[in-house]
């Protein structure tokens, strides 16, 4: 796949966007443990240009917003603000006086203050005020008034606002600290359309004034509307900028995704066939917020499903659905050869025969104290009754079986769970779950942060269980897997399920893209 | 400038992982703090030298009655902490001790005597009564996600404050004879010469054993303080763990009630006070952490010691408030040892 020359000179000329650089990253890099989110990351702001920064998940955007922000600390690199070489910021307050202002995706506002209070939330020293508190009254208002069409009183408290205008008072807020740097992290994702279209006239008029802004978006509307350049990371560096006015969604897709697989082609064909089983569980009518399309989906003993998105178009909601959870609207049906059973719980989910491996290994699968073997065996302990009590005898022969099977490697059974690597211990947790003999197993992004070893362990075994006649269905961040693994899958998009793809209609290109909402150009 | 080739950059599209090596290298300090963190060490070393002080400069000390008056009072605050030990394992703690041990002790003497009802009709009152306000307590920080710390300690003056409606407000009142022998430390239990209280003690430590670590429910109720999110994955029903736990104790702490009647011969308001302390001590002592691991083993360990030290400090003539220092000391350093775990930063 080397068709695009991804070298595109940056254009000499162009819009506001020749004002010197204000801010410029130097081969940042940040760990977490034994995840790099940022490898190589550098990048330039100049002063009056919209940058947007685009990736896949999990690509280390959040992860540099956060250093930029003086959330995080990188392990090494430079940041240049204004001229000034420094390491990091040490803390927000830090990032805030080099004139750094951030609007995250989340709506950070105090629910219990007023609109008032919340946009100047900070800007106050311990015993005086920044400002006198009509002067604070009318900027807020001013800035307001900018953003919304009915801008709400100062004196409202912020719950009794929509989610809109709590965002678009979170923007106020980092517009009124007149920064130089302005970055918008997935701001706009809660913004109404007008409230939307009027940050951008503000943002136009901010950066006329010299303010450097940072974009980050999934859409690519946003970033044709309003990014003079922008910048593609992936797995952590950066790969490219390219000017605002000469791209195209493939090549921004290709980009994105590089085009190295993680298993060899000879090993893809094993998967080939596909299921035709009886149908094992229904989703009839789901909607999964109150304003989503309803849509059904029935899944076959024998086959891999997979679910794609961006993070949280609602694949996290369906498939936790699939166990009971819950949705909107809709109804979930086990079904079986003896008739129907309405999932209306977790507790019937587990019953009827599903099993769910969820998605936080460490926040809501490991016990972190207990042995591996405890690990394994708690919600099947049952099992290991002899008479009025356990025998660890008894759990420690089924627990044998699977040690073999996913290829667990460990010391001893009675040692510590936090003593294995990341993919042993998910190894465990899937385990954990096989031993309850599922004929569905759902499995919530489970080879996140795991490494390729375990994976393709992984894989491998969903396989075979499959050919066995297990109905899987997994929802995955990474492209690749759903390449390699599925049957088929469903991408989501703004909670809903937008479409569908078979196993010989899936390429990188065209899932990646239908990610973003425009399947059409590539597809 | 920023631009970079991308032909043939190999990067796969996850943040890139490495495996971590099983296990860490461990010094010598190290090994013995692993070991410590399994079996209470340090406890039982201190207990044995506590002990073996007390014999040598104290008159009188390794004396049979002395011994078994040990012993009575270690069962005492060890029975006390039964319920404690649970409620600790599933990461909350009890308040209630204090208050639930009066209004045991005054539901058998003075609500009997007012009543008119029997000792053993009374005693058959208070264990459903404080099995549901135990459990209620379990119930309410559980339901609406409130730390016990105030529930608990609400719910102990609400059982002490039910039971004074009913008996009337001046607190006096006297144990039967029959109960005296229970807590005496020259009494047999059955023909061995070991104090009633004793033999309960050692045969609720044995049912405690096999509960927590024979049965399902004692599995699920430490994955249930390990961690909370997960076992509820697990369908492991945590609420009605929070309810049983809570439950279990404020029913230890009325019988511990009722024992001390016995063994303080008369009942005062501030019978419990000095108890809501050593429970929750002799747990922390022992090496339970909140939210687990831990045993009622350790609880026992945790019991003995504490009583034997501050025996021995009462035979030097050390005073109450001397005790109390020394208590908080003891605890700030058991803290020290087990709470420093990475499980503590996860919960604050």
């Amino acid at each position: 796949m080397s068709t695009l020359a991804p070298v595109i000179p940056e254009s000499p000329v162009g819009r506001p966007s020749d004002g010197q650089v204000v801010l410029e990253l130097r081969s940042i890099r940040k760990a977490f443990g034994p995840t790099i989110a940022v490898k190589d990351a550098t990048f330039q702001l100049r002063a009056g240009e919209v940058h947007a920064i685009v990736g896949e998940n999990g690509s280390g955007k959040s992860t540099l917003v956060k250093i930029l922000s003086g959330i995080h600390m990188p392990d090494s690199g430079e940041i240049v603000v204004s001229g000034d070489v420094r390491s990091s910021f040490s803390r927000p307050g830090a990032a805030l006086k080099a004139g750094i202002a951030t609007v995250f995706q989340e709506v950070l506002v105090v629910e219990t203050q007023t609109v008032v209070e919340n946009l100047w939330l900070g800007s106050d020293g311990f015993f005086g005020a920044s400002k006198s508190t009509r002067a604070k009254r009318t900027e807020g208002a001013a800035a307001l008034a900018e953003l919304l069409e009915n801008p709400p009183e100062m004196d409202v408290l912020i719950e009794d606002l929509s989610l809109s205008d709590r965002q678009a008072c979170g923007i106020a807020r980092a517009i009124l600290r007149r920064p130089k740097v302005l970055i918008l992290d997935e701001a706009t994702s809660a913004l109404d359309f007008d409230t939307r279209s009027r940050l951008f006239t503000v943002v136009r008029r901010l950066s006329s004034e010299g303010v450097g802004v940072i974009l980050i978006t999934h859409r690519m509307d946003e970033i044709e509307d309003i990014a003079d350049r922008l910048t593609v990371l992936r797995s952590g560096e950066t790969i490219a900028t390219l000017p605002g006015d000469n791209w195209t969604t493939p090549q921004l897709v290709q980009l994105m995704t590089g085009a190295e697989a993680l298993v060899e082609p000879e090993e893809q064909a094993v998967v080939a066939a596909t299921a035709t089983g009886p149908v094992v569980l229904e989703a009839r009518g789901i909607r999964l917020t109150p304003s989503a399309e309803p849509f059904t989906f029935s899944l076959r003993a024998g086959e891999v499903v997979g679910l794609a998105g961006l993070e949280g178009q609602g694949q996290d909601t369906f498939l936790r659905a699939l166990w009971g959870f819950g949705t909107s609207a809709g109804e979930v049906l086990r079904t079986t050869g003896g008739g129907e059973v309405q999932i209306t719980s977790n507790a019937s989910a587990s019953r009827s025969g599903i099993a769910y491996v969820p998605r936080e290994r460490r926040a809501e699968s490991i016990f972190e104290w207990m042995s591996i073997q405890e690990n394994f065996s708690l919600p099947t302990s049952r099992q290991d009754r002899r008479g009025l009590f356990l025998s660890n005898k008894a759990s420690a022969a089924r627990f044998t079986n699977y040690i073999s099977r996913l290829n667990i490697k460990l010391g001893k059974p009675s040692d510590g769970i936090t003593t294995l690597s990341g993919g042993n211990q998910q190894k465990v947790i899937v385990a954990r779950w096989l031993a309850s003999n599922p004929e569905v197993l759902l499995l919530n992004d489970p080879t996140r942060g795991i490494d390729i070893n375990a994976k393709r362990d992984l894989y491998a075994l969903l396989r075979t269980l499959a050919a066995e006649g297990l109905a899987v269905v997994m929802l995955s961040t990474e492209v690749d897997e759903h390449i390699e693994l599925m049957d088929r899958v469903l991408v989501f998009h703004d909670d809903n399920c937008s479409r569908e793809f078979s196993k010989r209609e899936l390429t990188r290109e065209g899932l990646v893209s239908s990610f973003f909402g425009s399947e059409k150009e590539v597809a | 400038m920023t631009i970079r080739a991308t032909e043939h950059a190999p990067a796969p599209v996850a943040p890139t992982t490495v495996s971590v090596p099983a296990g860490r290298q461990s010094n010598g300090f190290a090994r013995l703090i692993t070991i410590q963190k399994q079996i209470p060490v340090v406890q039982l070393v201190l207990l044995v030298v506590v002990f073996l002080v007390g014999v040598v400069t104290l008159p009188g000390f390794g004396s049979p009655v002395s011994i078994a008056s040990i012993l009575i009072l270690s069962a005492l605050a060890g029975l006390a902490s039964v319920g404690q030990t649970l409620v600790v394992i599933i990461g909350g703690f009890d308040l209630s001790v204090a208050g639930f041990i009066v209004a045991g002790a005054l539901m058998v003497t003075q609500f009997a005597q007012v009543t008119g009802l029997s000792f053993f009709t009374a005693l058959l009152l208070l264990i459903p009564v404080f099995l549901v306000l135990g459990g209620l307590t379990g119930y309410i920080c559980h339901r609406f996600n409130v730390h016990p710390i105030i529930i608990s300690l609400a719910m102990g003056s609400i059982a002490l404050g039910l039971v004074r409606v009913v008996s009337g407000t001046a607190i006096v009142g006297s144990p039967p004879a029959f109960l005296r022998a229970l807590t005496s430390p020259i009494g047999g239990t059955f023909g061995i010469p070991i104090p009633p209280i004793v033999a309960i003690w050692i045969v609720v430590a044995i049912a405690m054993a096999l509960f927590l670590h024979r049965t399902v429910a004692g599995r699920k109720l430490y994955a249930t303080g390990a961690n909370p999110r997960a076992a509820g994955y697990s369908l492991v029903r945590t609420r009605w763990f929070w309810v049983g736990a809570f439950a279990f104790s404020g029913l230890c702490s009325g019988l511990v009630g009722v024992a001390l009647v016995a063994f303080a011969g008369s009942v005062d308001s501030s019978l419990g006070d000095p108890y809501l302390f050593v429970s929750l001590a002799a747990v922390i002592v022992g090496g339970t952490v909140f939210g687990g691991p831990g045993d009622y083993t350790r609880t026992i360990v945790g019991a003995l010691v504490l009583t034997t030290i501050t025996t021995v400090l009462v035979g030097y003539g050390l005073v109450k408030a001397d005790q109390q220092i020394m208590y908080g000391a003891i605890i700030l350093l058991a803290m020290a040892i087990y709470g420093r775990d990475k499980k503590l930063k996860d919960r604050v």
